[in-house]
């Protein structure tokens, strides 16, 4: 009502009078002290709404009107029940969205986001581009080929036929249209109505599987059954272990890579923390396990766990007997090991208890042993018939007693553990045990000592002896198939690592497609020399000069030359003659000589030849004086000695030469200097050795030494272009990747 | 008994028609020519001097306009024509071959700030600093025609650059703000903001044309992505950037003609460090253009000269410089790869080629086959230091050879101090900063 009363109100008012009217009421509210913030009220209608100004609601929070207020009115009637039940429940579900976040905040995701893709995107012109990069020779515009080459395949198997009479006859009424299919996308056939609608189902029918499987795995993680878990756990090692036997046969060296991969894991357990007993499961294991047998029980097995864990792989192989039996029965060989024992004393119940659960146990295994070896006489009197060579592999010298020794080695990753039923049951199962046992023998030729259960067959006298004769041949055995993971690992090593390498430097950079430069030249990257022409031509003399000035080294040259004097060594001749040589008759001889060459002094000769190409090289003193300038010039006119003084530059008295200390020897200096400037003085950038570098220099690229075709290749330049041809940019069509 | 007789096949010394050049069996044994690298070297040290005499780059100028000129533009079809627009509001269209103006006529009040031609070459856009983009017909009006533009659109803010979309009717505008605008509309399409400061200078990238790059009066270079989200990213330099120029055959690569003498190229995956810095520029560096291969570009500077880069080095192989010639506001490379185009403050627009002493016009096969192989050898024995300085050798005006050395100086001193602090303190106290990680301040998300 009051709406509609201002409404009319309004009407009457002109404009002038509602400015007014506006005027009159601030007055009013200025009276009373207390500021009042207005409230934003929307007047026109803009495109850009400020989140400032919106306006909440008329009656405030007070006034909004929730949903339930309005199902409430659908209560009257039965049959709008239950959409108010329904509103209500979908109300219940239903979360508040959380807050937007703050707008910079936002929109800096926003960007880091857009800029992976579109970084992403860039990325496939990796390939491109680098192909351009390294070829040695690219032909501008690059798009052109791309574009003709379709057409020419459509007719190219009929250019080749011979046309028959009437063919061209028939091509004379009918002229052939030539036909130039160039497939875009736009031309392929959209699909039909039910081609569209079976990939729908298909589409469809994958989504549901992919339903199902997510919440049969969600159903799956909520089981808590222990058993449940462990029944799966032990499936999934049967099935492992038979992908690995598999391998085994199939790929020697994927097996190799995937026991590697086992071994790690075993490692990474090891320096793990787990079945280390002291963790919370655990403690409370501990305490349970004064009352509880089973607790017990899972303890004993933890630390079988924990110390197979702990021990080096190679140790594996000389499990124990007690190792193999369950893990279940593994409590009653605790007693040195038993950590319980080692370091807290058991109560009297306790050892009770062990000692009873011991006498049990060795009634059982007994019992077990003694049926085993009756069912295996009875699986050999099966297989009687079968090679005895076969039965012989091992133990060719015995076959007297027939005894049968059930051996498991130690599984090498913490959950390749067996149970004795399985082996049992295996033993029953396998009626033919010597098939087995060759194909036993091929695995561990294959492979190392890691894998599961097997059998060994053995015929020995007695009882005693069998054991030792056990432990030589699994020696025996251990050491053979350990040569051969040896050689088999030489053998696959390498390639590993390289195939590693290769990972990591895939890891490490994104797309590295490098390739190496295919026409090596020198490149110079190096700023141009650039020179003015009013740059004085500086005279070469005094460049020189100047050089040498700056150079100068204050060695000081040596005073006394030891060489001025011509020394003899004695040489001795290999007589037989006791060499008695006194001094008196060196200097005989020296007299005897220098008397000879008395008048011609060869030394002295020499040094002046050197002293005189030593000159010859020497920079001489340059007079600048200017004659005239300053003072009067002229012919007779003699220019100042201070000036002449003055003005001239004196080259240093002494130049190091390279023959300064080497006796009788005279280089010269100056002959190389002709080549020298042509020669280059370090290896060019993408050469690495002076080999190399010479190597490229000395292949002729020039038809005088080379046939034409090979010419023709090597002066291709790096870079032709069409005349008068627009290059265009480069296009999607060039993109060697397009739908990646 | 066997009698040896010499027998040859006549293809091997006769010629199929007299036109022929006589065949010459030579034996290529290398045994027979000991002076093979030799005679090589000298060949090469003839082709390289050969190679200064004919370096002529200077092609011709024109002249017309009244005022500096401000922007050139190529046509997108067509080798022969060139728009420029001057300080004065004025553009014009030339005849290249000619060294003709075709047209000319005042677009704007005060300076065109940017010329542009769309895709097809039919329409040519003109932005100036009276806030209008105006569209001209490439035609020229038939007589007695006024020359009036087909569209005006006036702009809320003020324009200092255009770009072009390469195929769709589309074109990118920066200023306060940068806007997309497509040809038919009279409203921008899109508008990004990032930061308040205004820019003045936006690129199309001509490979992926959803990318834009822009660089900012707050030293930045900011990209967008025209599609939907926007700016992506910023890089912030230690001196603002003039001109920003993506290479047309390499996507991710672009380069920016910074204030600070340099030249940058970035690798827009990586935009932590420039791919390559290319240096030699004694002044603010003003206007960057890429060839149409991609393998090179060409810079313009406030000193006066003009210098070509290829993209992998980090200095010139060429300097084009004349006395008139005063500073380079924008220059163009032409997309045949054989010009280079450029307009400066001195009225003028230089026609020059791309590559000094390269002949013009039809070659015949054999002047071509000896010209690729004088090429060849020069590239091989560009090391040696006889062919390498008289292949370097360039003459530079007094101002530039001045500013030059006393840059060195001054570079040098910088590294003699570096290496100084170096010694004198703790070792991996003061690490060596590589030239590429010492001008990129930040990289904005």
């Amino acid at each position: 009502m009051e709406s509609d009363t201002s409404e009319n109100y309004e009407d009457f008012y002109t404009e002038e009078d509602a400015q007014k009217h506006e005027k009159l009421v601030d007055k009013v509210l200025r009276l009373n002290k207390t500021q009042h913030i207005r409230k934003p009220s929307r007047t026109e209608p803009t495109l850009q709404i400020s989140e400032f100004n919106l306006v909440k609601s008329s009656g405030g929070d007070k006034g909004s009107v929730e949903i339930n207020d309005l199902t409430k009115s659908l209560r009257n009637r039965k049959s709008r029940l239950r959409i108010s039940e329904n509103v209500k429940r979908a109300h219940k579900a239903s979360h508040t969205l959380p807050k937007p976040l703050e707008k910079p905040q936002a929109n800096k995701i926003r960007r880091t986001v857009a800029y992976e893709k579109t970084r992403l995107e860039l990325d496939r012109w990796e390939a491109t581009v680098t192909a351009n990069r390294v070829s040695t020779n690219l032909s501008f515009p690059l798009n052109d080929d791309v574009k003709m080459d379709q057409k020419e395949s459509e007719n190219f198997a009929s250019m080749w036929r011979v046309k028959s009479k009437l063919a061209e006859e028939l091509e004379k009424h009918e002229p052939t249209v030539e036909e130039y299919h160039i497939s875009l996308e736009q031309e392929e056939f959209p699909l039909t109505m039910k081609e569209m609608l079976a990939r729908r189902k298909e589409a469809a029918k994958l989504r549901a599987y992919q339903g199902y499987k997510e919440a049969k795995a969600r159903r799956q993680n909520k089981i808590k059954s222990k058993k449940y878990h462990r029944i799966q756990k032990r499936e999934k090692i049967k099935k492992k272990l038979k992908e690995f036997e598999q391998l085994q046969k199939t790929n020697p060296e994927e097996a190799l890579k995937k026991l590697e991969e086992i071994e790690k894991s075993r490692i990474e357990e090891r320096f793990s923390l787990r079945h280390k007993s002291t963790g919370k499961w655990a403690r409370n294991q501990q305490i349970r396990a004064k009352y509880d047998k089973e607790s017990r029980q899972n303890l004993a097995q933890q630390l079988t766990l924990s110390r197979d864990l702990t021990q080096k792989s190679k140790t594996n192989g000389s499990s124990s007997e007690e190792e193999d039996e369950d893990v279940e029965k593994a409590p009653m060989g605790i007693d040195e090991t038993n950590p319980w024992v080692n370091g807290v004393k058991p109560g009297k119940e306790v050892a009770d208890f062990i000692s009873g659960y011991r006498k049990y146990w060795l009634e059982q295994n007994k019992t077990a042993q003694k049926s085993d070896a009756e069912k295996t006489e009875d699986v050999l009197e099966n297989s009687e018939n079968v090679d005895s060579n076969l039965i012989k592999l091992d133990q060719p010298e015995s076959n007297k007693n027939v005894l049968l020794k059930k051996k498991k080695q130690k599984v090498v990753t913490s959950d390749l553990s067996f149970d004795v039923e399985e082996t049992v049951e295996k033993l029953e199962k396998d009626k033919k045990v010597p098939q087995k046992k060759k194909k036993q023998k091929r695995n561990e030729q294959m492979n190392n000592s890691k894998s599961t259960s097997e059998w060994e067959v053995s015929l020995v006298e007695n009882g005693e002896a069998v054991e030792d004769m056990f432990k030589r041949a699994e020696n025996k055995l251990k050491k053979k198939m350990l040569r051969n993971v040896k050689q088999l690992k030489k053998k696959l090593v390498p390639k590993t690592l390289a195939k590693l390498q290769r990972e990591v430097a895939k890891d490490k950079v994104k797309v590295d497609l490098s390739l190496p430069i295919q026409k090596k030249t020198p490149q110079i990257d190096e700023a141009l020399i650039e020179n003015i022409d009013a740059e004085i031509r500086s005279n070469e003399e005094l460049s020189n000069l100047k050089t040498i000035l700056s150079s100068q080294t204050k060695q000081k040259p040596c005073d006394i030359d030891p060489e001025k004097y011509l020394k003899i060594n004695p040489t001795n001749l290999a007589t037989a003659i006791p060499n008695i040589v006194t001094n008196e008759e060196v200097d005989d001889q020296r007299a005897v000589i220098s008397e000879a060459f008395e008048d011609d002094d060869i030394v002295d000769e020499f040094n002046k030849d050197k002293s005189n190409e030593a000159d010859k090289d020497k920079p001489k003193n340059i007079n600048l004086t200017l004659p005239g300038w300053g003072s009067w010039g002229g012919t007779g006119v003699k220019v100042n000695k201070r000036k002449k003084r003055r003005f001239t530059l004196k080259a240093p008295k002494k130049i190091p030469r390279k023959d300064d200390n080497k006796g009788f020897l005279i280089i010269n200096e100056s002959a190389q200097n002709k080549v020298k400037e042509h020669m280059v003085s370090e290896v060019p950038f993408p050469f690495k050795t002076v080999k190399d570098f010479e190597a490229s220099v000395r292949a002729p690229i020039s038809n005088t030494f080379m046939p034409e075709t090979a010419y023709k290749k090597l002066i291709k330049p790096a870079v032709t272009t069409k005349m008068g041809t627009i290059i265009e940019p480069m296009s999607k069509d060039l993109l060697l990747n397009k739908n990646s | 008994m066997k009698v040896k007789v010499i027998s040859r096949n006549p293809d091997d010394y006769l010629r199929e028609t007299k036109h022929d050049i006589h065949k010459v069996p030579r034996n290529y044994d290398p045994g027979l020519h000991p002076f093979e690298a030799a005679r090589e070297y000298t060949r090469a040290l003839n082709a390289v001097k050969l190679e200064k005499v004919f370096a002529k780059p200077f092609v011709g100028n024109l002249d017309g306009h009244r005022d500096g000129v401000s922007c050139i533009s190529n046509h997108p079809k067509r080798l022969s024509v060139l728009i420029s627009g001057a300080y004065d509001g004025e553009v014009r269209v030339w005849d290249l071959p000619q060294k003709l103006c075709l047209r000319n006529f005042v677009a704007h009040e005060g300076v065109v700030r940017g010329v542009i031609y769309n895709p097809s070459g039919n329409h040519f856009l003109t932005l100036g600093d009276d806030k209008t983009i105006k569209t001209w017909k490439t035609a020229a009006p038939q007589f007695g025609e006024e020359e009036e533009p087909v569209n005006t659109v006036i702009s809320k803010t003020v324009l200092t650059g255009i770009s072009h979309h390469v195929k769709d009717p589309v074109f990118a505008t920066c200023g306060e703000i940068c806007q997309v605008w497509e040809e038919t509309r009279n409203e921008p399409v899109r508008t990004f903001e990032w930061g308040v400061d205004s820019l003045h200078d936006i690129a199309f990238n001509p490979v992926e044309p959803n990318l834009l790059a822009s660089c900012a009066s707050d030293r930045s270079i900011i990209l967008y992505d025209t599609r939907d989200s926007g700016p992506l990213r910023k890089v912030v330099l230690k001196l603002r950037t003039n001109k920003i120029c993506w290479n047309p055959m390499e996507a991710f690569i672009f380069t920016a003609a910074n204030e600070d003498y340099n030249l940058y190229t970035f690798d827009t995956r990586n935009l932590k460090k420039p791919a390559n810095v290319h240096m030699d520029h004694i002044g603010a560096v003003t206007y960057v253009d890429y060839a149409p291969t991609g393998r090179e570009f060409v810079s313009g500077s406030y000193d006066k000269t003009i210098r070509i880069f290829e993209t992998s080095k980090g200095h010139s192989r060429e300097v084009y410089h004349t006395k008139r010639m005063q500073r380079i506001t924008c220059v163009q490379w032409s997309l045949d790869n054989k010009y280079i185009l450029n307009g400066s403050d001195e009225m003028n627009i230089r026609i020059w080629k791309a590559r000094a002493s390269e002949k013009l016009g039809p070659l015949k096969p054999r002047e071509k086959a000896a010209l690729n192989y004088s090429e060849a050898l020069k590239e091989k024995y560009a090391a040696h230091p006889k062919i390498r300085r008289i292949a370097r050798h360039r003459h530079v005006p007094k101002h530039v050879y001045n500013a030059q050395k006393e840059l060195r100086t001054i570079r040098d001193k910088g590294k003699r101090k570096d290496a100084n602090r170096r010694a004198h303190s703790k070792p991996g106290e003061v690490p060596h900063q590589p030239e590429r990680e010492k001008h990129v301040l930040k990289e904005d998300h």
